[in-house]
């Protein structure tokens, strides 16, 4: 798999690329800025691209400008957006409108090499991939007449696992269930939390996050 | 009063009224009966003593009866009527000695004592009057003809009658003498000042009420033709006048006194705020475009009232300049046309008030631009610590952070390298480590939240307090948020007051915040309500330091912050 990386940081970018190669992925292309990351995207077209929410020039949200303009040249190519913020919010922008291959991972959670080569292999079969922080984050939020509170252990879990962009199938898999009982779980917790069956697990992530942003 | 005028003229050659007799007295009559009358005119106008106003018009009257008793010729009623109202005087003189003036007296005694001089006086007269016949009285002067309301004619009775009317006068009058002493003694000097015009008189009045009456007990033959009867007759008119005259004194201080405070009032709901003179020389002159500037005495700006730089008209400006100098220096300079007015002219015109209108608003302009220096000042203060707040929460995660990140993945690395070597022991370092390393990105991450949330930089001040709700130990509903930006320092000021909020309650034992965050015109007014009270607001002072103010008030509090 072709990967281009983004990261003005020079210890954080070769520690990633060490890593990826390590794992058997193809760097194409190591760029520091988004102007460089669109050049080497357009350039290289690469399978995916893992880039740092922060760069120059603004050094504010520049992966997720990234992501929308290779969603909207590129709709191929996956784009996992690096994170040092806990903030449900930026997932939300990332994803909003178009979840298929797209991801948003805290920095550290990529150099275990298990989730970074899982992460990668979603997205580019068009998952969505949201950091179980930011899930826990948003799961653990104080509310007034708590609709999850409704939800037992069982479908909380199977709830944030939907919230992470995981399909039915890997969610049985982790949890080591069939898929027809998660599907018992989730028209469960659909029905619980009064919220309409989506079609598929993109607009699935979509209603849930949204529900818990509420 | 003409009608008594005519009365007099008709009166018997042989004087039968005082006033009539002579052309003194005459004067002296009118001056003292159309002089209370007037002055009871001046008082009701005043509508602050009716009752004094009355008593003076009725004391006119019965002052006036004395003409009517004597008029030859006339309705034997009206003049026997006459004769029983003209004792009655006295009465009413002591009645405005007691009431007049600020303090009236308050005595309970004085009062009763008025009340019941009014009836033993009026009961005598009209005793008198039902049993004396004018026609059985050898010292009938002015009312010898016959009496209207006699019933049975006794001379005796009569006489003894009148020694009882003329010893009730002469006690009355004695109680004219001592309440005026009294009042006098007692007042205070502003009231002393108001009251001696009405009281002296009216002791003099009474003073020669009872030189009359011993008279009488001494002489009892009276009549306008002997000197002494004649001479208390006129000084008990002129003191009656000057009774009246103090009453109108007092009625027309009143109203000028009414109609000053009535000024002072309008004055002051018109004290002419920043810029007012400006606009009265702009009318003054009829040119729209003139300006004042004044000079401020520590920087050498130039700025109107309000406090905003004034600019010097340049070579192409038809506008000219006309300095305001003091003692040599200039304080103020007027820009106008000199088409409609010239500097000349202009010049001449400014006068001792301008001048002092001229320093009052130059020392306002001062003021207002050091009270919004010191809050320039103030808000740079803020703006300068939180810029240096969100370079500290970047450098952490640029270069801590990362470098904790890197750790971590060198780590990884080695535990990835145990696990293929299987060695346990190194596995267990690696691990713990590993776990340590989390915890410390965790904590920076904390850290660097709190030094300066970088989603409400980046998203703005909704962002930053969803964001903010989702980490509470307690429900912190966000019931309205604004869609906007705002400048950081005002986004950052509205931030900290929900979390220094949330800080002070999350001891409560059932804490709970809802939170309203509008935009109006020119503020942003945060509204916060908890179910307890609400503690005073810790970071007030970032809210001062920009402008805002705060309201708190049980278990709401709302704070307002300007923004442009």
């Amino acid at each position: 798999m072709r990967i281009v990386v983004a990261e003005d940081l020079m210890l954080t970018r070769e520690g990633i690329v060490r890593l990826l190669e390590d794992s058997g992925f193809e760097v194409v292309a190591q760029v520091q800025d988004l102007d460089g990351l669109m050049t080497a995207v357009d350039r290289s077209r690469p399978d995916a691209v893992v880039t740092d929410i922060r760069m120059p020039p603004s050094h504010t949200d520049e992966g997720l400008i990234a992501a929308q303009r290779i969603r909207e040249g590129h709709p191929n190519i996956g784009v996992l957006v690096l994170s040092q913020y806990v903030e449900p919010r930026y997932a939300i922008q990332l994803i909003q409108g178009h979840p298929e291959g797209l991801g948003y991972l805290l920095k550290e959670r990529i150099f275990d090499v298990a989730i970074l080569v899982d992460a990668l292999r979603r997205l580019t079969e068009g998952e969505t991939v949201i950091d179980p922080t930011i899930v826990a984050r948003m799961l653990g939020r104080r509310r007034r007449d708590d609709p999850t509170s409704r939800l037992s252990d069982r479908e909380r879990e199977v709830l944030s696992l939907v919230a992470e962009g995981l399909s039915n199938s890997a969610i049985a898999h982790r949890l080591f269930i069939t898929e027809r009982t998660v599907e018992a779980h989730t028209t469960q917790i659909f029905a619980k939390l009064d919220l309409s069956v989506a079609p598929d697990s993109h607009r699935r992530v979509l209603a849930v996050l949204a529900f818990l942003r509420r | 009063m003409l009608a008594t005028i005519a009365v007099i003229g008709a009166s018997a050659p042989w004087a039968t009224t005082y006033a009539g007799a002579a052309p003194g007295s005459f004067v002296a009559d009118v001056a003292a009966s159309a002089g209370l009358i007037g002055a009871s005119h001046l008082l009701w106008a005043e509508r602050r003593d009716r009752a004094g106003a009355l008593l003076a018009a009725l004391a006119g009257v019965t002052w006036l009866a004395n003409d009517w008793i004597g008029w030859e010729g006339g309705p034997p009623i009206l003049r026997s009527l006459a004769a029983l109202a003209a004792p009655l005087t006295i009465v009413l003189v002591l009645d405005l000695v007691r009431h007049v003036g600020p303090h009236a007296s308050g005595s309970a005694l004085v009062r009763a004592g008025t009340r019941a001089a009014y009836v033993v006086v009026a009961a005598i007269a009209v005793a008198h009057s039902l049993v004396y016949d004018p026609r059985l009285d050898a010292t009938c002067w002015n009312i010898c003809t016959d009496n209207a309301l006699l019933v049975i004619g006794s001379p005796s009775v009569a006489d003894s009658l009148g020694s009882v009317a003329t010893l009730a006068q002469l006690a009355v009058a004695a109680a004219v003498v001592l309440v005026a002493a009294s009042r006098l003694v007692l007042a205070t000097p502003t009231a002393r000042r108001m009251l001696w015009r009405i009281i002296l008189p009216g002791a003099a009045f009474g003073l020669a009420t009872i030189a009359y009456a011993v008279s009488l007990v001494v002489a009892p033959l009276e009549g306008p033709q002997m000197e002494r009867y004649a001479l208390l007759y006129d000084v008990r008119a002129w003191s009656a006048a000057a009774v009246a005259l103090g009453i109108a004194w007092a009625a027309l201080r009143s109203r000028r006194t009414r109609a000053a405070l009535a000024r002072l009032a309008a004055d002051l709901a018109t004290v002419p705020g920043p810029g007012a003179l400006a606009a009265t020389l702009a009318h003054a002159a009829n040119d729209p475009t003139l300006e004042v500037g004044y000079w401020l005495s520590d920087s050498g700006r130039l700025v109107d009232a309000a406090g905003r730089t004034v600019e010097l008209p340049g070579p192409s400006d038809a506008r000219g300049i006309t300095p305001v100098t003091r003692d040599g220096g200039q304080i103020a300079v007027v820009i106008h046309d000199p088409a409609a007015v010239s500097p000349a002219q202009l010049e001449r015109e400014f006068g001792a008030a301008t001048l002092l209108a001229v320093d009052n608003e130059r020392l306002q302009a001062e003021l207002i631009v050091q009270l919004m220096e010191v809050r320039a000042s103030r808000a740079r203060i803020v703006e300068a610590g939180d810029r240096e707040r969100q370079r500290l929460e970047r450098n952490l995660h640029d270069a801590a952070q990362q470098r904790l990140i890197a750790l971590s993945y060198d780590l990884r690395r080695a535990h990835a390298a145990a696990l293929a070597c299987e060695d346990a022991e190194l596995l267990k370092v690696t691990g713990a480590a590993l776990d340590e390393v989390q915890r410390a990105i965790d904590n920076l991450r904390t850290l660097a939240h709190g030094i300066y949330p970088a989603v409400l930089a980046d998203a703005g001040l909704g962002a930053a307090l969803e964001s903010l709700a989702e980490t509470t130990a307690f429900p912190l509903d966000l019931l309205e948020l604004p869609e906007g930006r705002f400048s950081p320092a005002v986004e950052r000021t509205a931030y900290a007051v929900v979390v220094a909020l949330v800080d002070a309650v999350a001891t409560d034992a059932d804490p709970a915040l809802a939170v309203s965050i509008t935009a109006r015109a020119g503020a942003l007014i945060v509204a916060v309500e908890s179910g307890a009270d609400l503690p005073p607001l810790k970071d007030g002072g970032r809210v001062s330091a920009l402008g805002g103010n705060v309201t708190v008030g049980g278990g709401h509090l709302q704070v307002e912050i300007p923004c442009a």
